[in-house]
């Protein structure tokens, strides 16, 4: 064969090998572009020179906007801080009667959206609710019950729901220490409580701010809970100004200042991080010591009193309301549509979020080079957003498409394009954007997991980048892709603010259901729909509860800053 | 002679790395040859391998296999593109897959009735018989190596790359299945490059043996050649125990303190050189007059190993058959005796 020949076939096939992985590249880039892109929108917003709206906002409510935000933050923090640290140490450090059952259940109200939780509280506690009938029959007819709907009210609810994240990442933190540490402290003279004091809480900082920085985000991020109490959030300010106002600039300069409070997040979750890289010595669990007698039952009636108001006691009030509706004839007509809805939206977002971490995560293995790396880790930082931000973003960029596509057709003679703006597309667009960083972190463990030599010895046995991708790691990541489909499915059917605003119309999930019945107040028609959440819910986090711990976005986060 | 690999000029360089991992590696195999690469750890050895196999590119210089230019550092062949099987250090055995499934993994070009052929094939050069159902958790270390050897031959591979075949198999197995290894290797006929920094692997397996040192290609050549005219100090060093003595050429000698060796071409009358001596090339004879005296005796097992202080300073190792033998104790006068006059000499700087 002459010489020539030969260097074209090499020529010929290095295309090939390039193209190939290259392949996976230029997809990965064009998904964080794509992810990226709805920010960019928001931010955008920012630097649009139109001010009326803004600067009467500004005049009006932004400072109260900001306050009312920092100390919602600030009491959300330290209430679930509280409950989520000290329920894991409770359960990884002493044994008493039912700890295994409630260190699972304890994860619970996970399931529970603060939506459905906060209108279960308000129903019950409101004024001329049966708590105050009660409170009345036994106090007297002018007795009063604290204002449910007040800063407090609110406060509650989400910690209530939201300390499971800080409960699963320091429960696993104070679980992983080492014997050694403790017995170390101890015979330095440290008693039970100095040690935890001194020892635990500092070892166990950086996944506690991790926690802390999740909780505090779902918090911002909350839409139904806030209007619901009439607490002055961004989100709601930002529902109002966009859907009252029919100004998108001025609620996009609003989503900004959301972004701005994200970041700060962001940055502390970080900064609790980076200020104590500890690693821990390798040696077995520290032992749990047996609690007795009294001590014993009150730790056991602590954790059933936190799962029983968080979880048990709004799901039976649930059922019960939902058992009064069907014999009303209300609200379970609509609810075989709503289901279905959800379900649809829910399976395709999965999928998409899915298929979209796998590309990119595989993407990052196939190219070690490090703009690759750095723009999947911004991409998801999504995650961090709250959808009401998204959704500002999104109906942006679909806008902006939608008169390209316009201003193209309209040169072809073409009309009555469906608009991308009130599409189902907008909706999907959001839940990428949002919880493609909920499916990446598994699928990313996954991946780490399979050693390098695999990919290497199928390559040498002519299989190509596809092929590796489907015979090799798709079956050995079976458990990761069944956990993060099930991460995505949870949020995406308890993601409220994001649907709200992105929904075509007439296009009703089981959320938009609860959130139009709880607007006026209809408690028995938002009922069946929210059972349905939490009986779902429940399901997905109960069978999650073994891996969740490390599968939470925490560890996504971590990842951002590598 | 066929060419099975022809390596030529190869360089390689990693960011934040100050040398050259690889530097101007030039060597040829011919079809059907085991060649195997020494080195010690951080020499380059498996970046070479790697990037013969196609999952790192050459900065630098050509890899050719067979007939076909398979990299250079303007064009690169997919390693799934390059005929080539891998048996990496731990085997990587596809978990999920049974060992009949592991070994048909390249064959998917093939059809059925052709695959099960090649299975039994594959299945008897490498005593896998009755393996097809089981998974690689239920095998031994030794026997996930041979699968992955057998899943690499079973595409009719023109060149094995092996990395330390032998690294994770227990030490009383390794040697049993380094010849098991050269047996397959030998009977299916393919090329075959091997890395280790194990020399008795790298002696065990191969015809042919180069020695990598600091990214570059120091010496290549049958293994009992290296190891008997070892290119410099370094390699001798490196390929076992080496004692060096202080000789000079007189006519056809080369003479030095414990006799005269034959002179190697190239010296100079006069020159000063240094000798290579190996632990077994002497033999030790007691002598009350003698000026050499036992310094340390170690036993081990099939022999002794002294270290013999002799009178110019310098320090020779010695191994001595147990049996039949008279045992020297430390402090002990001894005479050196040559058991050869063949001897290797380097010039002195």
């Amino acid at each position: 064969m002459p010489a020539g020949s030969d260097v074209k076939r090499a020529g010929a096939q290095s295309r090939g090998f390039t193209a190939q992985s290259r392949g996976f590249t230029i997809v990965a880039a064009l998904l964080a572009g794509l992810v990226l892109l709805p920010l960019v929108a928001v931010a955008w917003n920012a630097l649009t020179p139109r001010f009326e709206v803004w600067e009467h906002l500004a005049r009006t409510q932004l400072g109260g906007l900001a306050a009312s935000t920092v100390a919602l933050l600030a009491g959300v923090g330290v209430v679930a801080g509280t409950i989520g640290t000290g329920l894991a140490w409770l359960v990884a450090t002493r044994e008493f009667p039912g700890r295994r059952f409630f260190s699972w259940a304890l994860v619970l109200p996970l399931a529970m959206p603060a939506y459905v939780i906060g209108f279960v509280f308000l129903s019950v506690f409101d004024y001329g609710g049966p708590a105050a009938q009660v409170w009345q029959s036994v106090a007297g007819a002018d007795a009063r019950l604290p204002e449910a709907r007040s800063y407090w009210g609110v406060v509650l609810v989400m910690s209530l729901v939201y300390y499971p994240y800080i409960y699963l990442l320091a429960r696993n933190a104070f679980a992983e220490r080492s014997m050694a540490l403790f017995e170390a402290a101890r015979s330095l003279g440290l008693g039970p409580v100095a040690a935890f004091r001194r020892l635990a809480i500092p070892i166990a900082r950086p996944a506690l701010a991790a926690g802390l920085a999740l909780a505090l985000m779902e918090t911002l991020a909350d839409f139904g809970t806030v209007s619901l109490f009439g607490y002055p959030a961004f989100t709601v300010s930002v529902y109002r100004v966009w859907f009252g106002m029919f100004d998108r600039v001025a609620a996009g300069q609003l989503a900004t200042v959301l972004l701005v409070f994200a970041g700060v997040l962001l940055a502390l979750e970080r900064w609790g991080r980076r200020a104590a890289k500890f690693s821990a010595p390798p040696g077995p669990p520290p032992s749990r010591a047996a609690l007795r007698g009294y001590r014993a039952w009150s730790a056991s009636a602590l954790c059933a009193f936190v799962v029983g108001i968080a979880f048990a006691l709004p799901a039976s009030v649930l059922v019960l309301w939902s058992v009064r509706a069907a014999e009303l004839g209300v609200a379970w007509q609509a609810l075989g549509r709503l289901a279905g809805n959800t379900a649809l939206i829910a399976a395709v977002a999965t999928v998409l979020c899915v298929g979209a971490a796998t590309a990119l995560a595989y993407a990052t293995r196939l190219d070690r080079s490090r703009p690759l790396a750095r723009l999947v880790h911004v991409s998801l930082l999504g995650y961090a957003i709250p959808g009401s931000v998204v959704a500002v973003g999104v109906l942006g960029v679909l806008a902006a498409a939608d008169r390209l596509m316009e201003s193209g057709t309209g040169a072809i003679g073409m009309r009555e394009l469906p608009l991308l703006a009130t599409s189902v597309v907008g909706l999907l667009f959001a839940y990428l954007v949002r919880f493609m960083a909920v499916a990446w972190l598994p699928v990313q463990a996954g991946l780490l997991r399979i050693t390098p030599a695999l990919d290497e010895s199928a390559r040498a046995l002519g299989a190509g980048p596809r092929r590796v991708l489907a015979t090799i790691h798709a079956p050995l990541l079976r458990t990761a892709l069944v956990t993060a489909s099930t991460l995505v499915l949870l949020d995406v059917m308890k993601e409220m603010p994001a649907t709200m605003l992105l929904r075509p119309f007439g296009f009703d999930t089981l959320a938009v259901g609860i959130w139009q019945a709880t607007t006026e107040s209809l408690w028995l028609q938002a009922a069946p729909p929210a059972l349905a959440v939490v009986v779902v819910g429940g399901v997905l986090v109960a069978a999650l509860s073994k891996t969740l711990g490390a599968a939470l976005p925490a560890g996504a986060l971590a990842e951002v800053r590598a | 002679m066929t060419v099975g690999l022809r390596v030529s000029e190869l360089g390689k360089r990693f960011a934040g790395r100050a040398g050259p991992v690889l530097d101007g590696v030039t060597f040829d195999v011919p079809a059907g040859e085991i060649c195997a690469i020494l080195g010690p750890s951080g020499a380059g050895k498996t970046t070479l391998l790697r990037i013969v196999a196609g999952f790192d590119r050459p900065d630098a210089g050509s890899v050719v296999i067979g007939d076909r230019e398979v990299a250079s550092p303007g064009s690169q062949i997919a390693p799934e593109n390059r005929g080539i099987g891998f048996v990496h250090q731990a085997g990587a055995l596809f978990p999920h897959l049974t060992v009949g499934e592991n070994v048909m993994f390249g064959l998917h070009r093939f059809s059925g009735a052709e695959r099960r052929s090649r299975w039994d094939e594959i299945a008897e050069l490498c005593g896998l018989e009755g393996f097809a159902e089981r998974y690689p958790h239920q095998l031994s270390g030794g026997e996930q190596q041979r699968v992955s050897l057998a899943r690499a031959l079973a595409p009719r591979a023109g060149l094995v790359c092996l990395d330390e075949p032998l690294s994770n198999v227990d030490p009383q197995r390794r040697y049993e299945l380094g010849d098991e290894l050269r047996r397959i290797l030998k009977q299916a006929g393919t090329t075959a490059l091997l890395v280790t920094h194990d020399q008795e692997e790298a002696f065990s397996i191969a015809d042919r043996l180069g020695i990598l040192a600091g990214g570059r290609l120091v010496q290549i050549g049958a293994p009992q050649e290296v190891y008997r005219r070892p290119a410099s100090a370094f390699v001798a060093d490196f390929l076992g125990h080496a004692s060096f003595l202080r000789g000079v050429v007189k006519g056809a000698d080369v003479v030095t303190e414990i006799g005269a060796f034959d002179a190697v071409e190239g010296q100079s009358a006069g020159a000063e050189v240094e000798v290579l001596i190996r632990p077994g090339d002497c033999l030790l004879a007691a002598d009350d007059d003698g000026t050499a005296m036992v310094e340390s005796a170690r036993y081990a097992g099939e022999h002794w190993v002294y270290d013999v202080r002799l009178g110019s300073g310098r320090s020779l190792r010695c191994d001595i058959d147990a049996i039949p033998h008279e045992v020297f104790r430390p402090g002990a006068r001894v005479r050196v005796v040559p058991r050869t006059r063949e001897a290797v000499a380097f010039g002195v700087d």
